[in-house]
């Protein structure tokens, strides 16, 4: 009896040690990760340095934003996270969480160090982002790769906010990004130094206004800059300023061009013409702020504590009633500053911010390193050149290509005005890719635009207020490709656009991707409509525009109804 | 750590309060609460009286490197304050072998109250209106050994030690008892053997 107790105890011993090792070994609670990816939408390439920087607004320029929770009833060892963005940027170095407690949630953010070669993108390029986890749930080692999309914009593109539509309820929900504009203010570009180097030596003759607060050789500084932008032809491009609202969306992205393409192009908006006066003013060791508005954006030197802001866009234009002397544009600078600190007005919209773009520069909000161009030292020696000669005039056409076959077809449309008639005819593409009906007194031009080849054919009224361009890009599939494409060689043309998704709509049994947007070039504004569609032969779409913002008459409601593609 | 509540204040000192209670995962339940003057109330209410999901978006905007959840927010009208309470995750770092890291804002002047109540103030002049941030931080009661430090990457942190609760699984606890059940057993055999 006491022996079969004794064996019991043994028994009991050796279940109880099995039981121990079971529980530490085979029944061990393990760890069990719930993963959260949160990746911004877009990145633009002009900022490439903000992403990287983490301290720049607290953090909030992150890419990607991961939470792990840890839901299981054991730890998670060695959790390990490496990013990398295929093209662009290589695998991180890992960073490593030794311990995840259960229940305990671990943020990781991703800043990625993108190299310049961001800024060879011109057009919205869909990226990758890999994220590489490692991690010991207690009874085994995991490794998997998670992949999210996101967009690389053009690198002249700002978007102005990143709030989801649904969130915009108030105007600065708009501007979320606003202090992104000083990204394009570039004085360490060789471009700009080299404008600002030949400015001193050429126009000043010499000056101090980068190293003394003098207020008057702040003013001479101001004046030889803005006096050189009249001088050698330099023009307001627009009324468009910044986004404005095209029928019931928003536009929150804008095409800005670089202080060098402004002052070789010979056209800036106000906010591009503000980058380029602040670019020369701190490449010339001054400290500058923008002043933004709903509506327009103008720059100011800040000179100790004072604020000295000027009209740049008070250079003008001939074909926009003239300009402004110098002494005129400052005035106006300090109105508008007036009306900004008050709260806005009617005319200069409501204050959004006013930016000191060297305060936020140092603050990690940097310009993007910009290669050395001969071509284009060239073109400044050559402005430098002509800056006493008669300041030139654009010559006023339809289309922003300025080429004289354009001109010249317009000069015809214009002489051959007729009255509307209500008859159409048919337009058949030879190769049978589409066809259209257009009101028979339009006229139609084939390949009209020598830079845009995938422009087949246009036809337009005779009184050159509307027109329907078709657009034929063979072999490929991808629309928004296309669609930035036209826009691209547009911009780089001399237009601005503005413009954004509208959706898809059914055409005659297809479906066509929509983009509703505005452009202006040579004082002229046309709103438009763009429908593109995928076929065999490759992307099709049609753009109807007009010169007011009304697209629903009804000769351009038929030409859409009556467009079809050969599927 | 610091959020910036867009304000139109006419030089005045704007007072912001921030309460902070981790528990144990090293999440935190966060009180902030804002008592204005008359024209700042007159301000705030313009901006947020009516649309409190602006001061929640421009909370999460200035908090990124926490996962924020549970809104709510109050206002006392007569005593011109409002309160906005939140919960974060993420908010103490685990280093493992019981140390946690919290991370504050290197700008601020931190003042120990008592071992698991901490004190930190900043001010900030931002377009001439200087905003006061009061951060009271309470850890869990079980918190020792709090000093300020910098953690590796430098940045200024409130170090403290919490041993995680270890559990067992039944598995392990039902076999301790048996091992436990068997010593005792022999024990019983033995002793009656002897006698």
């Amino acid at each position: 009896m006491r022996k079969k107790v004794l064996f019991l105890g043994i028994f009991y011993i050796i279940l109880g040690l099995f039981l121990v090792s079971a529980g530490l070994f085979v029944f061990k609670k393990t760890g069990n990760p719930e993963i959260k990816i949160k990746t911004k939408a877009a990145v633009m390439p002009v900022a490439y340095k903000v992403y990287g920087n983490p301290e720049v607004e607290n953090g909030k320029y992150y890419l990607v934003k991961l939470s792990i929770l840890n839901k299981g009833k054991g730890e998670l060892k060695d959790f390990s996270i490496s990013y990398r963005i295929p093209g662009y940027v290589e695998w991180t170095t890992p960073e490593i969480y030794h311990e995840i407690l259960p229940g305990q949630t671990v943020i990781d953010l991703f800043y990625p160090h993108f190299s310049n070669k961001i800024l060879d993108v011109l057009n919205e390029t869909t990226a990758q982002v890999e994220i590489k986890i490692s991690y010991n749930n207690g009874k085994e080692t995991k490794n998997e790769i998670k992949r999210c999309n996101f967009q690389i914009r053009g690198r002249n593109e700002l978007l102005y906010t990143d709030m989801p539509e649904e969130e915009i309820s108030d105007m600065r929900d708009l501007f979320t990004n606003i202090n992104l504009v000083c990204c394009f203010v570039t004085p360490e570009d060789p471009i700009i130094k080299y404008f600002t180097q030949r400015l001193q030596k050429d126009v000043l003759k010499g000056t101090v206004a980068g190293v003394s607060n003098s207020q008057d050789e702040i003013l001479r500084f101001m004046k030889a800059l803005y006096d050189f932008e009249i001088k050698t032809g330099l023009v307001y491009g627009g009324t468009l300023g910044l986004p404005e609202k095209v029928g019931d969306h928003y536009t929150m992205v804008q095409h800005i061009r670089l202080p060098r393409e402004v002052i070789t192009g010979g056209a800036g908006l106000c906010v591009e013409l503000a980058t380029l006066f602040c670019s020369v003013a701190q490449s010339a060791g001054l400290n500058c702020g923008i002043f933004v508005t709903s509506k327009h954006a103008f720059p100011a030197i800040i000179a100790g504590g004072n604020i000295i802001p000027i009209e740049a866009t008070g250079i003008g234009g001939e074909g926009i009633g003239g300009r402004m002397d110098f002494k005129k544009a400052v005035e106006t600078g300090m109105k508008e500053a007036q009306i900004f600190f008050a709260g806005g007005n009617g005319s200069i919209g409501t204050p959004i911010a006013f930016l000191n773009v060297g305060k936020l520069q140092g603050e990690g909000i940097r310009p993007p390193d910009l290669k050395d161009n001969p071509n284009l030292r060239k073109k400044i020696d050559e402005l430098f050149s002509k800056k006493q000669q008669t300041p030139r005039r654009t010559q006023p056409n339809y289309a922003s290509a300025g080429t004289n076959r354009q001109y010249n077809q317009q000069r015809q449309y214009n002489q051959q005005r007729q009255t509307p008639a209500t008859n159409y005819r048919t337009y058949t593409d030879p190769s049978g890719f589409f066809a259209f009906s257009y009101p028979a007194q339009w006229k139609l031009a084939y390949s009209p635009n020598p830079y845009l080849p995938t422009l087949k054919v246009m036809a337009g009224s005779p009184a050159m207020n509307k027109d329907v361009e078709v657009y034929v890009f063979p072999g490929t599939y991808d629309i928004n490709a296309c669609f930035t494409n036209i826009c691209n060689t547009l911009i780089s043309m001399g237009s601005r656009i503005q413009y954004q998704p509208a959706g898809t709509v059914n055409i005659n049994g297809v479906t066509y991707q929509r983009f509703a947007g505005m452009s202006s070039a040579n004082y002229q504004t046309v709103y438009w409509t763009a429908y593109f569609t995928k076929t065999s032969a490759g992307v099709i779409g049609f753009v109807l525009g007009a010169n007011t913002n009304n697209l629903s008459t009804p000769d351009l409601i038929t030409i859409k109804n009556s467009f079809r593609v050969r599927k | 750590m610091l959020i910036f509540i867009s304000l139109t204040a006419f030089g005045e000192k704007v007072v912001l309060n921030l309460d902070y209670k981790v528990n144990e995962k090293g999440d935190a339940t966060i009180v902030y609460t804002q008592k204005a003057t008359a024209m700042q109330w007159k301000n705030l209410m313009q901006v947020y009286g009516n649309n409190p999901a602006l001061l929640k978006k421009e909370i999460i905007s200035s908090l990124p490197t926490y996962d924020l959840y549970d809104f709510s927010f109050k206002k006392n009208e007569m005593e011109r304050e409002f309160i906005f309470t939140f919960k974060a995750k993420g908010v103490a770092r685990y280093k493992g072998n019981g140390i946690w890291e919290f991370e504050y804002d290197k700008k601020s002047t931190p003042k120990k109250i008592s071992e698991t109540k901490w004190f930190f103030t900043n001010s900030q002049n931002e377009n001439n209106v200087i905003y006061e941030y009061n951060t009271s931080l309470t850890l869990p009661k079980n918190a020792k050994d709090t000093q300020l430090t910098q953690n590796e990457f430098g940045k200024s942190v409130l170090r403290y030690t919490l041993k995680p609760k270890k559990e067992f699984s039944w598995w392990t606890i039902a076999g301790i008892l048996l091992i436990i059940a068997g010593f005792i057993t022999i024990i019983v055999a033995f002793t009656a053997i002897k006698e």
